[in-house]
Formats: C-alpha cells, sequence, structure tokens
C-alpha cells in the first residue's frame, strides 16, 4: 500500500470520518432528524419492555421492580408440546402467503400494464382492491355463510344439484388451502399496486427497442419487465421474511376462532399465545413470546440478506 | 418518433397474450367481488331473513331498515367521517413529506452512513417491546389519550415505505441531475424540494395511498387512546357496533336489557365506512395506468 | 462519539423514568392533600366524615361494555353532580374486553374506581396488588358504605386477608335454564317441558315439524373461569347438585360436602353425558358447523331461527326477552325452564360476582370511595347513573315502574346501559312492569331453596402453575368443545386423547395444586360439613 493509500484508509475509520462526513451532508443529516426522533420515541425506547420476558410482574413493582426469573416465562412454549407444530404452520403460511401472494401481483400487475382497454383496465383494479378494505371481522361472517353445513350458500348449491352437503368446518384438510386463498383475497389487489407502480416508471423506449428487435409481448415480458421487478421482490421479501414468526392474527383468529378441530393445520404462534393468556393475561410470558418471534425473524433476515448481498448488492436492505 | 398510443399490432402472440390477460383479470376481479357483493345484498335484506337463510347474491326480502337506522342519528357517523378524513389528510400529508424526505437521503450513494441508518430503521420491523410498554410510553408519558396525536402519530412512518420511497426515488433520479444542481450551487434540501420532489410521481401516489389507506383504515389506535365518541375513527365506530354482542358474550354479561346491532345493520356499516373510497380510488389510479411513465428521463 | 454519548445519556433517562413508574405510585396514594391554611377556601371543604376535600379532584371511574351513545352525557350529568358534592370532576368510560382491563391495570394509567369481579380475574389482580386494600380506607372515608355492605359480604371478598372491593349488596339469582317456543310446543302437541326425556320430545318434534328452523344454536363460549367450552355444558347444571358448573380442570366438587373433590372427566357419568350430546348432535339438534358459529343465540332466536336455548341466561334476560318479544312477535309464547328449579338448589350470587375496586394507581382514592358511597346510597346519583335523566331517558308510572323513553332501539342510554352492576340497590331500583312481576316470581321461587354459595368467591393462586395452565388452556380449547359437542366420531377415543394431552401439558399438578387450595379455603371459612 503506497503511503496515500494509507492515510486515505485511516482516514475512512472512526471519528474523523463521522465530522467529516458531518461537515460536508450537513442538510442530509439534518434531513434525517424527523426520522430518526421518530424511531426513537416511538419503537427504540419501548423496546426496554423486553425485560418483561424475564420477570414475573406484580402491580407494585412495575417494570423494574417485579423479581427476575430467568427463562420461566418461555416455558410454557415448549411444554405445551406444540412448539414445532406452531413453528411449522406459522412458517408454512407465511412462507405460502409471501410467494402465492407475490406471484399473482407480479402476474396481475404485468397482465395489467398491457391490456389496451382503459375502462376495464380500471374498473377491475379498482375492484381488486376493495376487499382490501373489508376487515377479517366481515370476511368471517361470509366465509361462514358460504360453509356452513345447513344454510351456506356452497351447500345450497350442492344441495340443488342433487350431491351431498359438504362439512367444511369439520374436515381440516382443506383449510390450509382456503387460508391461502382467504388471504390472497384480500391482499392482491394491494401489493398489484407496488408492482404496478414500479412497472409505470419503466422507460417505454426499452418496450420500442425491444419491439423493433422483433421480440413479442411474452418475450418482452420475459426479458424486460420481470428482471427490472425483481428488486421491488426483494425488498417485499426481505420486509416480510422479518415477520416469519408472526402471523395474520387477525385472519386466523376471525375465520378459525375457537373452532378446536381445526387447530392442528390451522394454529399460528399469535393465536396460540393469545389464547394461552386469555384468561390470565401475564405480560411476562406474552413478553417472551414476542420475543422468541423476534429472534427468530431476525435470524432468518440476517442469513436471507447476507444471501442476497452475493447475488444483488444493491437490493440488500443494509 | 412515435407518438402516445401507438397502434397494438395484432400478432398472433398479442391476441393469445390478451385471451390470456383478460380472462385471467376477470376471473380473479369476479373472485374478489363476489364476497362484496353478498355484504350489500345483506344490507339490503329484512334481518330476521338473512339470519334464518344467510346471505344471497341477491336479497330474498328487499329493506332498507338498517340503512334507515343508520341514519337516525347521522350524528356519530358525520363526526367519525369527519376526524377520519382529516386525520387521513393531515397524515399523509405530514407523513408523506418526511418519509420522501428520508428516502431520498438514503438513496444517496455518497451519504457513508445510509446502509447503518437503514438498518436502524429496518430493525424496528423485527424487535419490539410489546405493546404494553409502547401503550405506557404513549398514555401515561405523553399524555395522549383522547389526543389526535395518538391517531396519527403511530402510524406516520414505516420502514416499509421508506425503503420503498427509497428505491423509487433510486431508479427515477439519474445521479447526473442531483450532480448538476449541486454544481449549480443548489443546497441537498433545495435539491429535494424542486428537483426529486416533481419526478417521483408513482411514487409520491404509491406510497401516498398505502400511507392513507393506513389511516382510513384505522381503528386498533382509537380502541387503545380514544373514549370520547366524537373522536372515534370510522372503522372503530363500525368494530365497536360489530363486536358488541360478541364483548358481551365474551364477558358473560346479560345483553337482555340492550339491543343489540342486527346482522342487516352490521352490513349497512360496512357499506357505509368503504362506500366513499370506491369513488375516490379512480381519480388516484391514473397514476399508475397510465401508460406512459412520468417523468422519465427524455435524451 | 458524542452521538453515542447524547443517545446514552437520553436511554438512561427514559430508563429512570421507567423505574419511577411503577413504585411511585403507591406512595402518592392515600395521601390526602394537605390542609390549605388561609381563607381561600370556603367551609364546605371538608366532607361530612371528615375528609379534605379541598382541592379539586379528577376522578376516573372503567365499567365493562360497549358504551351506550350517549355514555357523555349521563357522565355530564353525573360531573356535575360531584363537582358540587366532591369538588372532583368524574370522567366515565368503559372498557369492551378483558385484554383491555388488563392493559388499564397493567400500564397503571390512573383510574380511581374500577370494576371488579370473579370472572374477570378480581383473586388474581388481588394477589398481584393491583387493587389497594380497602380495610382502612371504607370505615374510615364512607362509614355509611362500610356499615352498609354486611360483614359477611366484606368476609367473602378477602384476598389473602384483605379486602379489595366493595361488593354488590343487591341479591340475585342468575341460573341458566332451558328457554322454548310454548307456542310451537302447542302446536305440535308435544309433552310439556319438565324432565330430560320432555326436552328431548320437543326438540325431536321441532325437527320433524319445522325443516326450516334449526333446534338449537348451541355454540364454543369462552367465559369464565372454564376457558373455551360448548355451552351445552351449561345444560348439565340442572342434574348435578355440585358446587358450581364452573369449576375447572375438569373436577367436580359436591355441594353437601365440599371436601369430595372428584376428577370428574374420568368419570363414567361424563363419559354417558358427553355421548347423549353425541347423540343430540348426530339427530341434527344443533348445527355441524356450530363450533364455528358465532352468531348469537338470543340474536337467532328472536330472529326465529331457533326453536330452544339449552342455556338461556338469567331470570332479568328472560323478562326482557318476553317484553321484547310481545311488541315483535305477539303470537309467540315463551317458557323457561331455570336450572335451579329441576335440581332444587339454587345459589345467589357471590359478593365477588360484582364489585368496585381502587386500583393501586389510583391518584384519589379516598374521593373514589366518596364517589362509590354517592353512587350506592344516594338516589340522585344512582338514577342518574343507572337510568339517566327523568323526563329523557326515563319515566317513571304511576306504579312505580320504569317505563323507557322512546324507541328502545333509538335509545341513546337504555336501562342500565352503563353496566354499573355493582352499584345496584334495591331501594332504588326501578324495574319495567313485565320484568318486575316475572323477576319477583322467579326471585321468590328461589328464595325458598336458596342456600349458600360456596365455590364463585374461591380465590384461585395461578401462581404456582402458571405456566401448566396456559399449555392446558390450549388443550382445552382445541379438545374439549368439540367432545361436548358431539361432533366426534368416537366418544371414548377422544375423551381418552384429552385426559392424555391435558396430562402432558401437566393437569395432574395442576389438579393437586387446585385441590390443596381449595380445601385450604373449605378449611379457613368453615364450609365442611
Amino acid at each position: 500500500m503506497t503511503d496515500g493509500q494509507k492515510v486515505l484508509k485511516a482516514k475512512s475509520k472512526g471519528k474523523g470520518r463521522f465530522l467529516r462526513e458531518l461537515k460536508q451532508n450537513k442538510i442530509l443529516f439534518i434531513m434525517l432528524i424527523p426520522a430518526l426522533l421518530y424511531f426513537f420515541i416511538n419503537n427504540y425506547l419501548p423496546i426496554i419492555g423486553i425485560y418483561f420476558a424475564f420477570t414475573r410482574f406484580s402491580f407494585s413493582g412495575g417494570l423494574f421492580g417485579s423479581p427476575f426469573v430467568g427463562m420461566e416465562n418461555f416455558r410454557f412454549l415448549w411444554e405445551s408440546g406444540k412448539l414445532s407444530m406452531l413453528t411449522i404452520n406459522t412458517v408454512g403460511y407465511n412462507i405460502a402467503f409471501i410467494f402465492t401472494s407475490n406471484f399473482m401481483q407480479i402476474l396481475c400487475a404485468i397482465l395489467l400494464s398491457r391490456i389496451g382497454n382503459k375502462y376495464f383496465k380500471k374498473t377491475t383494479q379498482s375492484i381488486m382492491f376493495l376487499p382490501y378494505f373489508v376487515s377479517y371481522v366481515i370476511l368471517n361472517v361470509i366465509v361462514y355463510n358460504l360453509f356452513n353445513y345447513d344454510v351456506g350458500f356452497i351447500n345450497g348449491v350442492l344441495r340443488s344439484m342433487g350431491s351431498a352437503p359438504f362439512d367444511a368446518y369439520n374436515n381440516p384438510g382443506i383449510w390450509r388451502f382456503l387460508m391461502v386463498i382467504f388471504y390472497l383475497w384480500k391482499q392482491i389487489g394491494y401489493g398489484t399496486v407496488i408492482y404496478l407502480a414500479t412497472i409505470t416508471s419503466i422507460s417505454p423506449e426499452l418496450y420500442e427497442a425491444a419491439e423493433i428487435d422483433g421480440a413479442n409481448v411474452f418475450q418482452q415480458i420475459r426479458y424486460i419487465t420481470i428482471p427490472l421487478l425483481v428488486p421491488t421482490f426483494i425488498t417485499l421479501l426481505l420486509f416480510s421474511l422479518g415477520g416469519i414468526m408472526k402471523g395474520q392474527f387477525d385472519l386466523f383468529y376471525q375465520v378459525i376462532g375457537n373452532n378446536g378441530v381445526l387447530y392442528d393445520v390451522t394454529d399460528i404462534m399469535d393465536t396460540f399465545v393469545y389464547r394461552s393468556l386469555k384468561q390470565d393475561f401475564d405480560i411476562g410470558m406474552s413478553t417472551a413470546a414476542g420475543l422468541y418471534q423476534s429472534v427468530f425473524g431476525f435470524i432468518v433476515i440476517m442469513v436471507t440478506n447476507t444471501l442476497i448481498k452475493r447475488g444483488h448488492p444493491e437490493q440488500a436492505l443494509f | 418518433m412515435k407518438g402516445n398510443g401507438s397502434k397494438i399490432k395484432r400478432t398472433p402472440s398479442n391476441i393469445i397474450f390478451n385471451l390470456i390477460a383478460y380472462s385471467i383479470i376477470l376471473v380473479l376481479t369476479v373472485f374478489c367481488i363476489f364476497p362484496l357483493v353478498l355484504i350489500v345484498s345483506g344490507s339490503f335484506t329484512q334481518n330476521s331473513v338473512l339470519i334464518r337463510e344467510g346471505y344471497r347474491i341477491w336479497p330474498s326480502v328487499f329493506s332498507v331498515a338498517s340503512y334507515q337506522e343508520l341514519f337516525k342519528y347521522p350524528a356519530g357517523i358525520l363526526k367519525a367521517y369527519g376526524s377520519t378524513i382529516a386525520i387521513t389528510v393531515i397524515g399523509t400529508s405530514i407523513g408523506l413529506f418526511v418519509m420522501s424526505m428520508t428516502g431520498y437521503v438514503l438513496q444517496r450513494k455518497d451519504f457513508f452512513y445510509r446502509n447503518r441508518i437503514s438498518f436502524i430503521i429496518y430493525f424496528t420491523t423485527i424487535f419490539g417491546g410489546g405493546m404494553v410498554p409502547w401503550y405506557i410510553l404513549l398514555s401515561k408519558y405523553l399524555h395522549l389519550q383522547n389526543s389526535y396525536v395518538a391517531r396519527v402519530l403511530p402510524l406516520l412512518m414505516t420502514p416499509f415505505l421508506i425503503i420503498l420511497m427509497r428505491t423509487f426515488i433510486s431508479s427515477s433520479c439519474p445521479v447526473e441531475i442531483v450532480e448538476s444542481a449541486k454544481i449549480d450551487g443548489a443546497g441537498d434540501f433545495k435539491i429535494f424540494n424542486s428537483i426529486v420532489l416533481p419526478i417521483i410521481g408513482p411514487g409520491l401516489a404509491t406510497v401516498g395511498l398505502f400511507l392513507a389507506l393506513a389511516y382510513w383504515n384505522e381503528w386498533y389506535l382509537t380502541s387503545l387512546f380514544i373514549t370520547n365518541r366524537d373522536m372515534y375513527s370510522l372503522q372503530f365506530y363500525l368494530y365497536d357496533m360489530l363486536n358488541s354482542a360478541r364483548f358481551a358474550q365474551e364477558m358473560g354479561m346479560y345483553v337482555g336489557d340492550r339491543e343489540l346491532p342486527s346482522e342487516s345493520i352490521k352490513m349497512a356499516m360496512v357499506v357505509v365506512t368503504t362506500g366513499p373510497i370506491i369513488f375516490l380510488y379512480p381519480f388516484v389510479q391514473k397514476y399508475f395506468v397510465a401508460g406512459i411513465a412520468i417523468g422519465s428521463v427524455k435524451g | 462519539m458524542k452521538k453515542i454519548v447524547c443517545l446514552l445519556l437520553a436511554l438512561a433517562l427514559s430508563i429512570a423514568v421507567f423505574a419511577g413508574c411503577g413504585g411511585n405510585d403507591n406512595s402518592s396514594s392515600g395521601n390526602p392533600p394537605s390542609n390549605t391554611s388561609g381563607g381561600e377556601n370556603s367551609g364546605t371543604q371538608v366532607s361530612e366524615s371528615g375528609v379534605d376535600i379541598s382541592s379539586k379532584a379528577k376522578l376516573v371511574m372503567w365499567t365493562p361494555g360497549t358504551a351506550p351513545r350517549d355514555l357523555q352525557r349521563i357522565s355530564g350529568k353525573l360531573n356535575e353532580m360531584t363537582q358540587r358534592d366532591l369538588n372532583a370532576t368524574l370522567e366515565w368510560n368503559m372498557y369492551v374486553d378483558v385484554q383491555k382491563l388488563n392493559l388499564l391495570l397493567t400500564s397503571g394509567e390512573h383510574i380511581d374506581v374500577i370494576y371488579a369481579a370473579n370472572y374477570q380475574n378480581y383473586a388474581v389482580y388481588a394477589a398481584k396488588d393491583a387493587f389497594l386494600p380497602l380495610d382502612d380506607l371504607v370505615p374510615k372515608v364512607s362509614p355509611a358504605l362500610q356499615e352498609y355492605v354486611s360483614t359477611e359480604m366484606w368476609d367473602a371478598t378477602r384476598v389473602g386477608g384483605k379486602v379489595y372491593m366493595v361488593p354488590c349488596m343487591w341479591e340475585e339469582w342468575v341460573p341458566y335454564g332451558f328457554l322454548w317456543r310454548e307456542d310451537l310446543r302447542k302446536k305440535y302437541n308435544l309433552p310439556e317441558i319438565s324432565d330430560l326425556e320432555s326436552i328431548e320430545a320437543y326438540m325431536q318434534g321441532i325437527k320433524d315439524n319445522e325443516p326450516d328452523m334449526q333446534v338449537t344454536g348451541e355454540m364454543v363460549s369462552t367465559y369464565g373461569s372454564l376457558g373455551s367450552h360448548f355451552t351445552t355444558w351449561e345444560f348439565l347444571d340442572r342434574q348435578y347438585k355440585w358446587a358450581d358448573f364452573r369449576v375447572p380442570y375438569g373436577l367436580y366438587i359436591d355441594y353437601e360436602d365440599p371436601t369430595k373433590v372428584i376428577n370428574w372427566w374420568e368419570t363414567e357419568e361424563f363419559r354417558n353425558d358427553m355421548k347423549m350430546f353425541k347423540r343430540w348432535a348426530d339427530a341434527g339438534y344443533w348445527s355441524r358447523s356450530a363450533l364455528a358459529n358465532t352468531e348469537t343465540k338470543q340474536n337467532a332466536f328472536e330472529a326465529g331461527k331457533i326453536a330452544c336455548d339449552l342455556a338461556f341466561n338469567a331470570p332479568s334476560g328472560y323478562a326482557n326477552l318476553v317484553s321484547r318479544v310481545a311488541a315483535s312477535h305477539p303470537d309467540w309464547e315463551l317458557g323457561w325452564q331455570p336450572h335451579y328449579r329441576v335440581k332444587q338448589l339454587a345459589t345467589p350470587n357471590h359478593a365477588t360476582q360484582n364489585g368496585m375496586a381502587v386500583p393501586a394507581s389510583a391518584e384519589y382514592p379516598e374521593r373514589g370511595i366518596m364517589l362509590l358511597e354517592k353512587l350506592i346510597l344516594d338516589e340522585e346519583y344512582y338514577r342518574t347513573s343507572q337510568y339517566g335523566v327523568l323526563g329523557e331517558d326515563y319515566e317513571i308510572s304511576e306504579d312505580g315502574y320504569y317505563v323507557a323513553v322512546g324507541e328502545p332501539s333509538s335509545a341513546g342510554f337504555p336501562r342500565e346501559a352503563g353496566d354499573l352492576w355493582s352499584t345496584r340497590n334495591e331501594d332504588f331500583m326501578l324495574y319495567p312492569e313485565t320484568t318486575a312481576k316475572v323477576l319477583k316470581e322467579l326471585n321468590d321461587e328461589f328464595r325458598t331453596y336458596t342456600r349458600p354459595n360456596i365455590w364463585t368467591g374461591f380465590a384461585e393462586d395461578t401462581t404456582p402453575y402458571q405456566t401448566e395452565k396456559a399449555a392446558l388452556a390450549n388443550v382445552i380449547t382445541q379438545y374439549l368443545p368439540p367432545i361436548q359437542a358431539g361432533l366426534v366420531s368416537d366418544v371414548d377415543a377422544e375423551i381418552d386423547n384429552l385426559l392424555e394431552k391435558a396430562k402432558v401439558a401437566g393437569l395432574d399438578k395442576i389438579r393437586e395444586e387446585y385441590t390443596k387450595q381449595w380445601l385450604a379455603y373449605v378449611e379457613e371459612h368453615g364450609l365442611a360439613k
């Protein structure tokens, strides 16, 4: 290394670097202040609460006055014998949700962007967006009215066609697919928007040039559109993976509710913890469960981000 | 030189593509709208019939009683509408501005700390202290009970949207523009304000839409912090009504003295809270559906 | 470097702030503001019992339930009264589920008076010091209230020897019972409802003759200590003279001899009962999708969807149903057979069924007690808090009955809409006419065979088995309701499965500990015969 390089290298570390950066990009730092302040107050301060996971909460002691109990609060997670089932369910559903929804959203975005008829485009896209507004509470009402054995819509149709009615709620097998379908129903419009916006910012000159070269629609999609959508997909993926041990609590809690017959197939971490602690809400145990979910997600993310850094370095989150 | 709306050639591959595209989208649209049709039809069905026979595509006994019931005391709904619209507009404007600003800084390749700060922001999505410490902070120490700030602050910035914005800006704002502006002597903020903001239309629209939706759909914050009925968010108003029966039952309370909201009224409430957005959405849509990118760099 | 130091400082500051939160609250409570000398305050700044009320207080009260539309208006009226009498403003809020209650207490926010009940974890909170002990506070601040509640009732609320709530003195019986459509029974010539056979005959009769109706709308309920159970379980209360149907963990405590504790899930009787429910399920008396049903039985009954309810709760609920049905379906006739009548054993509500407690986070506990005294013992406060404003919300008929003003469906503050069950007082109570007649009849009947409530006041200390309990809760939720609903193919196999899984989760340890605590309770309260 030459002397000059050595100097540069030394300069790139430590206080010197920071102060220089500060002077050079003062305004950029100032522009970051609102966000940093916001996250400090809204997110980092409450992190102190993680300590709850290690105490037995007493109302008179508060956070730091309650006795320390080590890993005691985590016991209920593995003593139930359900931890592996829950992990598989939670992770499994999340992966299924992530990949099916992204696939469908990308598909829709591509198709919509290429459709000629303006009215068709606008209308269908608006309609596909609507389910996002319907809360899972309502979805449950609809689902129950579709699937229930006696007066359900589906069974009504089946009966009128002469075939036997279908007892959906006592049949765990189909519910894995159903949950994915419900999730898809709710999210498809929402995610399509993100991909559509990305497609919109692709320069049309690229397509024009490809067309001149003789590429047809399918080829254009394959070689231009999809590769340019990959960065967005990776961003979305990384965000979803952080929550891989957390679930769509609302979806599962509302649609499955108290129907124990389906639990082995549809129970996830969040609903399990919720039910365990419903009667004797214990903040120690619920925080412990949350901590488990966070740590798990953290490990998954670190691994994924490292992998992505090798392939698409710009797309890595950090 | 090609102008706008160049003709799409009728090649075989195009025809096949259109066939596939239109049919898939059509199927999905029906899939999405089917439950919604049931909801609307339910809201126009006489309640006892609805309970006995379930939901149909078309009401078997038509009745507008639920809507009449809902609007007998419109004050509640109107106030909820008012406050929700105001908060959505204010929250979205502030949040959008700050998040774009943050996203801009984070995509500046000459900013040494951008990766570390991105990580700091992103980290909050993985780890958290849990709901209780956050609730204690906001209600006990910041005294945000029954304050509109409680409905705005927690949703103002999300890591997801900030990173999304970062991606948008970096892909639609080339380095040359920034550099030439700097040479001209413009400060970073000025560059952001006058040059970057105008050209990230689709990005602003997308992030703005998501943020606005988060504010519009919000009910959880209201359930935690707001007890003043006049300050209820629209979705909470609905949620409160929908769940009164379930809560009463779960708490083992006799619901003898009070009338429980009927099935039909619940559906009418859904229609009333969701309706206006449906009319608003087509106006925002044009940013995504336009075939030509706004602000792409020409020549 | 500077940045890091600043960050650390801020962090340290916030930790200090948090650390302060739990401890400080106890020290500030219970101290009356010091007597301000000087003539600024007029002479009426000391209450009758000598409590200094010269400084303005801000009282916060919470009750359970969804707030009625005009809660703020009524709260405002009360506010005027408290400012006049107690020099305090009043804020009255309602919390909508047990999660919110947990949050309110855990976060330690300013609450002076809050609803407390055994089915809302009263004993657990009391044991964890969430509430202030009232042994000294009440006699000092309100001798009238101390006097009004009987010694037995005070004693019945003791947890760890101390009193933590002001119980409700209004004697109430709230059995479940079989509800049916008398007009349909007569129409199809079905036998009079008396024993199990007649009920089965009724249900079968409906099934045969009314194809568009469902016989019952039984569903999963999560109320109370049992956690998740199917509502058919509540039907069994008519058959057994047990201490209570809500005894958890599959235990049976005999009423006549409370030291007798049986592992109920292992017995033949339990299996037979479950097989009976399976028979009923197979006969189609409730939906095969019943486990997923979230529609309340009350709504379904009133809409004419179901013809009976195996476990309809409470005389007052029945009375209200009768009057509502008289308006909406005048051709209907209703019948209700309370479980108490069948087993000739009635137990009134325990003291801890409805009460008001003062949280540890209260800022004005003395003023809070004074407020309770007013709400219970002062007619003006009572009538306003329970019924609203005379003339606007209700009228009183010549015979002294409660008459609602306007349509019930659009009432801004229906009768007892604030869910202030804890402060009910027979002297000031107003009943609607039909309710009064039905209730009086039923209550008189219950009074003839009423006996003390021995179980509901038992304060279970879950700390020794908290973890196991959480694990067991999940086992129960998953496996028990399907058995109770008879929606399983092999009852015996399923019960065996339930027991196996429950034991893995720690059932034996829980039962052992629970029985130990129960027997100690029996000893302490002299309940053994």
